[in-house]
């Protein structure tokens, strides 16, 4: 990630030395650290990182897909028995626990495993494909160009969330499907900035030196070009994951997603629908941990737009 | 300019027929077979075959296409099977209630549309005014103000908004109640707030920075340089410029609140084409699912269509652009 | 006809951000009579736009500020006045022309409107008067007034330049700055731009400040020109004999840096280096390191305004300090 940030700032002109290469990306982290919001937003995304890795650590996987009826609707901070098998032990339930009795606090901790995944590979999966896309479609013009975009105009034309609730709905609820599902309604953005990028890029001085000394179009599409082209697609990317994270919680909220008992935010929040009077703590904990992971990847996509940005340097 | 929007209603047509044929290869891939779902169990191979005849099913993908545009007429005598195509709204009937689809959504559309309407009229009366504010006293309190509650608007999901809200308003101050239906206005309080919210902080965002980057512009210097007061300079040279792209993002954000509603629907049991879609979906009723979703489509392509024409008007360049390229021809 | 119209003392200009302070304007003193012109000539980033922002009070609300010296306009000190009273000279007693007619206009108003305004806001005249002499004044620069209905895109740039003169000149200012009004226009174009700016100016008896990078813009309008080199006056004088005596080593810099076909050299000599970082003032003459007749003395010792044959310069070489070594001799 850090590499590729370097790379957004530096005039490509082929003559990049590592000190230069340095001096872009301090310069890059000098303005972006000045952003506390965004800083603050880093710090929370790198939580939750740490979280979905380390999740096994802090409960196993069993325990908090178990039902432990009797606990079920503890109160946060309430110490209670369960049963993990064989023997009865005691538990701090610190955030509660659910409409089954399991741990919300597990729960939300491996939820967050799902969503960090889900947030990363469907945007890298549509940064790939539609910057590639988005490349050619620049790079080339002409039919291909015109096929690539009209195929993105109708795809922009079914509202995002609606076009993976048809394809989870025509495939079936799994996870694969809603990665295909997210993947695919995440592209059309990536195509479009990547096009205008290039057409920008296209025409200046070094992308036709690169032509003259006879690079092959590969080579100066993927050598001069993209790395001009990277500070919006870096943007868009880190908004990419928050609009994707939200999109798959609420396909799970609507039973389309992750299914239960697997954790998920979305469908925690599904449950807990039914017992908002009754257990609101259940409804409460599993939102804010949706709404603090998207507002830390807004955060930084800000942040990252001021500091990446040419026209707000001084 | 009727030449122009006579121009963009063709514009309009492939991207009809795309998204007509991304939803409809949805269908065709969709693994469950439709001919067998309607069979009791115990149907034989015979039976399933001849029933997939019945139902065009056994014809070509393009054939098929054909069908679900243009209609189907099946050689069976029960004319359940037969449909006359998107084209004349009528796709079949759904696999659970029996009923044609398109009737049920239809009846349940102007819910959506009502409670849609009212959530686009909050959120521009409250996102320009406060997009302007934050932009012209960029850095001062009510700017902060502004960019953390769009912030917060923007992260928040819809559904669970909506369902704080109800825990808030409904089950402990018991001032609006949970469930809403489009005969009772004061159950439309919790679900209008719900759905805006998201849409008032993305364009709060765009208006903005629309106007922060209008009020860097030479032509505003200019203004400033006859001696307009600040006020005027605001409201006659930056206002109008400004709110071009918002304008635009306001017609894109007409597709959010469609999506917005299926979740704030769901969330308040309120009869529209979201809880169609949540229910056809929960009970497998594929021909429900698609039929919503190219219906959605459809209006987001018409509301998108009218931004346009609009934008024509307001933005005599555009106006302009194509005079001069029908002039050239 | 030989009064003080604008009279500018020890004018001081910063702009002020989180990391940095810029020294855009470091007490620049100039007289302009009614009538009169000058022309403000050096680098970008000398602070010439910066002196025109100043005297508009248009400087940047959030960084830019007068933090010292006055602007005396008939009588006037525009530093000190509060900005309703000088909305009321901004664009009827002042006026001023930008560089960039591309994007100076406003893109969803018609010319007509937008020369109108400037009519209406100082109630010189009502509503349809303004429309009237909107025509009035876009045939005075050139323009048929059947085009008053057009929208700015439908005009080149040459004529949105026109266009742009005309709203300055609508209300008959008494002082009118422009800002290299030519340097974004073609050649052909600029000659003609630059003609018509000098012809208007005797017409209508308007003051004039032309700001320009280009000695030869300034040569063809002003009677005299100010030299401006890292926000300083360095000379000043009247046009013809700074072109053909330069007193400042900068102003002999600049003068062998064009090309002149009567001269019959066939290499121009740049100035060497680069201005100084506006943010950071070192002691001694602003110039020495560029200078080509430096001396030590002169990276201690800031030069003062000499008076001279009726001429102002800023360097140690007339203060009798260091000796003279320029090859003309003013003595």
């Amino acid at each position: 990630m850090e590499q590729q940030m370097t790379s957004a700032n530096l005039p490509v002109s082929g003559i990049s030395t590592d000190r230069k290469r340095k001096s872009a990306f301090q310069e890059f982290w000098r303005r972006f650290r000045k952003n506390k919001l965004a800083v603050a937003g880093l710090a929370v995304v790198v939580l939750y990182i740490l979280m979905a890795i380390f999740a096994d650590l802090f409960y196993s996987y069993d325990f908090i897909t178990q039902n432990q009826i009797s606990n079920a609707f503890a109160k946060p901070l309430t110490r209670a028995e369960v049963d993990d098998g064989n023997t009865t032990v005691q538990h701090l339930y610190i955030l509660g626990a659910d409409n089954f009795g399991r741990d919300i606090l597990g729960r939300i901790i491996h939820g967050a495993r799902v969503s960090m995944v889900i947030g990363f590979t469907t945007i890298a999966f549509a940064c790939i494909v539609g910057s590639a896309l988005g490349a050619i479609a620049g790079y080339y013009g002409g039919k291909i160009e015109s096929v690539i975009m009209r195929g993105t105009d109708i795809l922009l034309a079914i509202p995002n969330i609606l076009f993976a609730l048809a394809i989870v709905a025509a495939l079936g609820p799994s996870f694969q499907n809603l990665l295909l599902a997210i993947g695919i309604t995440s592209i059309p953005a990536f195509v479009r900035l990547m096009r205008a990028s290039v057409l920008t890029v296209k025409n200046q001085e070094f992308v036709e030196a690169a032509r003259a000394l006879g690079a092959r179009d590969f080579r100066i599409i993927v050598r001069h070009i993209m790395p001009n082209c990277m500070a919006p697609i870096i943007v868009q990317a880190t908004l990419g994951i928050a609009q994707s994270i939200l999109s798959a919680t609420s396909l799970s909220f609507l039973g389309l997603g992750i299914q239960p008992p697997s954790p998920e935010w979305g469908n925690m929040l599904s449950d807990a629908r039914s017992y908002i009077s009754y257990a609101p703590h259940t409804l409460l904990f599993p939102g804010l941990a949706i709404m603090t992971v998207i507002l830390a990847y807004n955060l930084i996509g800000d942040g990252l737009r001021d500091a990446l940005d040419p026209k707000l340097k001084r | 300019m009727i030449r122009y929007i006579a121009r963009r209603l063709l514009m309009i047509i492939p991207v009809l027929i795309g998204v007509t044929f991304i939803v409809f290869s949805l269908t065709y891939i969709s693994p469950g077979d439709p001919a067998r779902m309607i069979l009791p169990q115990d149907a034989t191979d015979a039976d399933i075959a001849h029933m997939r005849h019945l139902m065009g099913l056994d014809e070509s993908f393009l054939m098929q296409y054909v069908h679900f545009l243009f209609g189907f007429k099946s050689p069976s005598e029960d004319s359940s099977f037969s449909y006359k195509g998107l084209l004349a709204l009528d796709l079949g009937r759904s696999y659970v209630s029996n009923r044609p689809v398109f009737k049920t959504i239809l009846e349940r559309f102007p819910n959506t549309a009502l409670l849609s309407l009212f959530a686009l009229v909050l959120s521009v009366l409250l996102s320009i005014p406060a997009g302007i504010i934050s932009a012209t006293h960029q850095y001062s309190p009510s700017d902060m103000v502004v960019s953390v509650l769009s912030l917060l608007g923007l992260s928040m999901p819809a559904f669970w908004l909506g369902m704080i809200l109800i825990w808030i308003f409904s089950v402990k101050l018991r001032i609006f109640p949970s469930l809403a239906n489009p005969n009772n206005l004061k159950s439309l309080v919790l679900p209008v707030i719900t759905l805006a919210t998201m849409n008032t902080a993305v364009q709060a965002r765009m208006t903005r920075s629309s106007m922060l980057e209008i009020i860097r512009q030479d032509y505003i210097r200019t203004a400033r340089a006859k001696g307009l007061d600040e006020k005027k300079v605001i409201r006659k040279h930056a206002l109008n410029n400004a709110l071009i792209p918002v304008v635009t993002v306001i017609g894109l954000q007409v597709g959010q609140l469609l999506v917005g509603a299926v979740l704030t629907e769901t969330v308040f049991s309120y009869p529209g084409i979201g809880t169609i879609m949540v229910d056809a979906i929960q009970r497998k009723d594929t021909p429900q699912i698609l039929a919503s979703v190219v219906f959605v489509a459809i209006v987001f392509a018409l509301v998108n269509l009218v931004v346009d024409i609009v934008y024509a008007f307001i933005d005599p360049r555009i106006k302009a652009q194509y005079e001069g390229m029908t002039k050239g021809k | 006809m030989d009064e003080l119209l604008l009279s500018i003392r020890e004018l001081t200009t910063q702009y002020i951000t989180e990391d940095s302070v810029v020294h855009a304007v470091n007490g620049i003193s100039l007289e302009l009579k009614t009538g009169g012109s000058v022309g403000l000539v050096g680098e970008s980033g000398a602070g010439k736009t910066t002196t025109a922002y100043s005297i508009m009070g248009l400087l940047p609300k959030l960084t830019g500020k007068i933090t010292g010296g006055s602007i005396i306009f008939q009588g006037k000190d525009l530093t000190k006045i509060p900005e309703d009273e000088m909305r009321k000279i901004r664009g009827n007693q002042i006026s001023m022309i930008f560089q960039d007619p591309m994007t100076s206009l406003n893109p969803i108003l018609t010319v007509g409107d937008q020369i109108a305004e400037v009519l209406e806001i100082h109630g010189t005249a009502t509503k349809e008067e303004a429309i009237a002499k909107a025509g009035d004044m876009l045939e005075m620069v050139g323009i048929p007034r059947e085009r008053m209905h057009e929208y700015p895109h439908q005009f080149s740039g040459g004529m949105k330049q026109r266009v742009i003169i005309a709203i300055a000149l609508a209300c008959n200012p008494k002082l009118l700055i422009a800002d290299e009004p030519t340097t974004a226009l073609d050649v052909t174009i600029q000659a003609q731009v630059l003609r018509m700016i000098k012809e208007l100016k005797a017409k209508l008896n308007t003051s004039l400040i032309l700001i320009s990078h280009n000695l030869g813009v300034v040569a063809q309008v002003c009677e005299n020109v100010a030299i401006m080199y890292a926000g300083r006056i360095v000379e000043y004088g009247p046009l013809r004999q700074v072109f053909e005596a330069p007193m400042h080593p900068y102003t002999e810099g600049l003068l062998n840096s064009i090309p002149r076909i009567e001269l019959d050299k066939t290499r121009l000599s740049p100035i060497r280096g680069m201005m100084p970082d506006p943010s950071v003032v070192p002691p001694g003459c602003i110039f020495r390191p560029r200078c080509p007749y430096a001396e030590q003395e002169c990276a201690v010792r800031a030069p003062r305004i000499t008076e001279k044959s009726g001429r102002n310069v800023m360097c140690l070489m007339h203060e009798g300090i260091i000796a003279n070594k320029m090859r003309v001799d003013h003595a």
